[in-house]
């Protein structure tokens, strides 16, 4: 995130459309918008290198036509980049710079396309703590994003049917195994590798009624996960996460939706995984998350391992296609 | 007990026990994990601490559209070159 939080970067990316997207279906997909992608990112700096990541920054024209690229996170390097992709744009005859009417772009399948509407939508946040696990130390600069969809049913299933004062309350293990598989994962320095079920056995969420006036319903949340991986890829080592859970929320039954929802998890990773980079980093660490209600506005991006879902509710792509 | 207190503890265990290692070697004694506490009392404090604060969220000042194809539509549509940013992981969700 910090290299776009640079002034000058905020600043010339007004003279372009920005856009961010994921890059596996992009860059191995068959969709028309995936084909699109593929044919300028091949003039890219990682181009000519079949079935390698297309990651980066690129600049091209709506027509489709590369005009610069990078992948850093040197804020002087990718402005650098920047300026030579309007240059090279300005260079550009205008007949070459509109998108074609006969140009294919529209996908059949994306995963934004399950969204939950009337679902419960988290935004989270994890970072590696201070190794004192003194929260009054400066933060660690590294951090990382993800959503957390649950659809209106599975949202319901976080309290009980007839809920009052002081009923408790399991979360169903389906919905605990997706957080802990799913969310619950050491992406503190980017990507990284799923739970499987199996790993993460024993883990428990539970929530206890507070307080209910008319159809609001305030609610404790407590719980601990474990995730227990022997570490699948030639780069993993064992590798684990483990968290205690404490939250707070509100589901008015009224609206059938939560109104308020605030969950921290705090503990521990150790070893890495395939692609998680931490082969700099300690053996072990503590880390943590805060998961809260995605702001009404903020776009509709999915899951990154929405693919795991494995639920009826979210839409998958056609066979073959490896989404 | 705070982890802070713990490895002031291990800290003067360790000086009082023979040092068979020299410094670079590798233990095979898997590291002590870190003990991290979360109560009632500490819980605002770890949130704030976890979140980002404003100069972390300057990138969501830029007007990002979220997919390809609506990045290629709306610089169409604007006359402009698209500025386009792709990870492992939708970069506005998880990087």
């Amino acid at each position: 995130m910090s290299v776009w939080s640079d002034p000058r970067l905020i600043q010339i990316a007004k003279r372009f459309v920005p856009a961010a997207d994921e890059v596996w279906r992009l860059q191995q997909g068959p969709d028309p918008e995936c084909v699109f992608f593929q044919q300028m990112a091949e003039h890219g700096h990682y181009g000519g290198s079949p079935g390698t990541t297309r990651q980066g920054i690129y600049v091209c024209s709506p027509s489709g036509k590369f005009l610069a690229s990078i992948n850093s996170n040197s804020a002087d390097r990718v402005l650098a980049m920047l300026e030579r992709g309007l240059k090279a744009w300005d260079q550009l005859p205008a007949e070459e710079k509109r998108l074609s009417a006969q140009s294919e772009i529209k996908p059949k399948h994306r995963w934004e396309d399950s969204f939950p509407k009337s679902g419960l939508v988290l935004s989270m946040i994890t970072r590696d703590l201070p190794a004192d696990c003194d929260p009054s130390q400066p933060c660690s600069v590294k951090w990382n994003q993800d959503r957390v969809w649950f659809s209106k049913g599975e949202a319901r299933q976080w309290l009980p049917a007839e809920p009052k004062p002081g009923d408790k309350h399991p979360l169903p293990q389906e919905l605990v195994s997706r957080l802990a598989r799913l969310h619950l994962v050491d992406t503190v320095n980017g990507q990284t590798s799923p739970f499987l079920t199996g790993d993460v056995a024993g883990s428990q969420i539970a929530t206890e009624i507070v307080e209910r006036a008319g159809g609001r319903v305030k609610m404790k949340i407590t719980g601990t996960t474990k995730g227990e991986s022997p570490g699948r890829g030639r780069r993993a080592s064992a590798n684990g996460v483990e968290t205690h859970i404490l939250g707070h929320a509100t589901y008015d039954l009224d609206k059938e939706a939560f109104v308020e929802f605030q969950m921290v998890a705090l503990g521990s990773r150790r070893g890495r995984t395939e692609l998680n980079g931490r082969r700099r980093d300690p053996e072990s660490g503590p880390v943590g998350f805060v998961f809260e209600l995605a702001p009404a506005d903020a776009p509709p991006v999915a899951p990154a391992f929405i693919r795991y879902y494995d639920v009826p509710w979210v839409a998958r792509p056609e066979r073959g296609n490896r989404e | 007990m705070r982890l802070s207190n713990c490895l002031g503890l291990l800290t003067a265990i360790a000086g009082l026990l023979p040092s068979g290692q020299s410094a670079g070697q590798t233990s095979d004694v898997p590291p002590a994990k870190a003990k991290v506490e979360l109560t009632d009392q500490n819980y605002a404090a770890w949130r704030k601490h976890i979140l980002p604060d404003t100069g972390q969220l300057a990138w969501q000042q830029i007007p990002w559209e979220t997919t390809f194809k609506d990045g290629i539509i709306a610089a169409d549509a604007a006359g402009k070159p698209l500025l386009f940013w792709t990870m492992n992981g939708h970069p506005l969700g998880c990087t």
